[in-house]
């Protein structure tokens, strides 16, 4: 049944066109965005999927600083985010992952231990890569000596292609990282539970970005997904980070 | 639950005094009315919206109807109901095509009467015009003071220049 024009059975029948209303409106008809009360500001500034824009609110009056400073803002945008751009629902997510490895990183010692001599290897994830060739990332990507900084040179060189963004800017943005944490001696744990920042997601979006260009350009294409699978079986001593894992191999160890 | 389903239209009454008769799965799309409804079985008065007018309760009406028969997300499903997209499918699209003001009146109506899916919507909607904007453009969009002092603006440019020159 339709209640297309439903029956009114209007008690006072003024079909007033504007009821009273609370809110006064900009008469200029601009969308009143400072009324809206803090939590729906929250909804929609979650909503956002450019981390740029997100940082561009910040900015723009006191209201909208503290509401994108405050962590509940901050969680839910990062969580939204990484559940809009996944490429498998029922993976892990490969870009996420990249980014807590990246962060889990950032200070020194940055490059693992554990994954010399280690025998009992966990199962390696399986990465909901979807629409994305990121495959390459973990086939190349390698532990890396940290260079006369400390900071590791080597990984952000990959950083770097699967970004496009200048080797000048990842150096910004882990060195960031590491003085977010000041003297408390940055993240530790395992990969996987590394929480991760509206920073994190700049990185992201640019890995994403670029990913899908690439793919536009098709010189990927060549990149099986299914291959994936095997990159982690034959590299997994050098990629699959231990960090935070009891190892119990000699040569292994808690980090 | 002891309510059988033979209760098929609800009234809901605006707050400019309009009465509207509804079928009641389409004004169940509101969590608000749902769980009154629930909770009191049988309605035969008509359920004060009092928060909205009748041109907006209209259009979220027209918003239920034609989302009656998605499917509802569990509610403790949270935020993996938002999962998915972050378009905005084409009916949706032109539904929130209307003036500033009726988008904010939608968007309120909808935090109100708990209509997840509409609010995301506008959400979305209102996300969508502030995308790729600087800070300045956000506030000639939508005529905001810059309440910054000069020291306070400054401090804020040198912690965002990370981001940038990428």
């Amino acid at each position: 049944m339709s209640t297309e024009s439903p029956p009114i059975t209007s008690r006072d029948c003024s079909l007033a066109m504007k009821p009273d209303s609370d809110t006064v409106l900009d008469p200029h008809g601009s969308f009143p965005f400072l009324q809206l009360p803090n939590e729906l500001l929250h909804q929609i500034i979650t909503h956002l999927t450019n981390p740029h824009t997100f940082l561009a609110l910040s900015r723009v009056n006191h209201r909208l600083r503290s509401i994108t400073q405050s962590r509940p803002t901050r969680k839910a945008f990062v969580t939204l985010w990484l559940q809009t751009h996944p490429y498998c629902p029922k993976a892990p997510h490969l870009i996420k992952h990249i980014l807590q490895f990246t962060r889990r990183h950032c200070l020194r010692p940055h490059h693992c231990h554990h994954n010399l001599n280690f025998e009992q290897p966990l199962m390696p994830p399986r990465f909901g890569t979807g629409e994305l060739p990121l495959d390459k990332f973990f086939y190349r990507h390698r532990y890396e000596e940290p260079d006369a900084n400390g900071r590791m040179s080597g990984y952000r060189s990959y950083l770097r292609q699967f970004s496009e963004l200048s080797t000048k800017w990842l150096r910004r943005y882990v060195v960031r990282l590491a003085e977010s944490y000041g003297d408390a001696g940055g993240p530790s744990g395992r990969v996987g539970e590394v929480e991760l920042d509206v920073e994190d997601v700049v990185l992201g979006y640019a890995i994403y970005e670029r990913s899908r260009e690439r793919k536009g350009e098709g010189k990927w294409e060549e990149v099986r997904r299914g291959r994936l699978r095997d990159y982690w079986y034959w590299d997994m001593y050098d990629w699959a980070c231990r960090c935070g894992c009891d190892v119990p191999v000699e040569g292994g160890g808690r980090r | 639950m002891a309510t059988p389903s033979t209760q098929a239209t609800v009234k809901l009454q605006s707050n400019d005094n309009v009465v509207i008769e509804v079928e009641r799965a389409i004004a169940e799309r509101s969590v608000l009315i749902k769980n009154m409804l629930e909770d009191c079985g049988e309605v035969t008065d008509a359920i004060p919206i009092s928060n909205v007018n009748e041109s907006i309760l209209r259009k979220v009406i027209e918003w239920c109807e034609h989302h009656k028969n998605d499917p509802v997300a569990a509610e403790n499903e949270n935020d993996d109901s938002r999962k998915k997209t972050t378009d905005i499918d084409e009916w949706d699209q032109k539904f929130m095509n209307v003036d500033q003001e009726m988008l904010f009146e939608i968007i309120l109506a909808a935090n109100f009467l708990d209509i997840k899916p509409l609010l995301d919507t506008g959400c979305k909607t209102v996300a969508n015009m502030i995308k790729g904007k600087s800070p300045e453009e956000i506030r000639k969009l939508f005529n905001i003071q810059n309440d910054f002092t000069p020291e306070e603006e400054e401090q804020i440019r040198r912690e965002n220049e990370w981001a940038e020159d990428r």
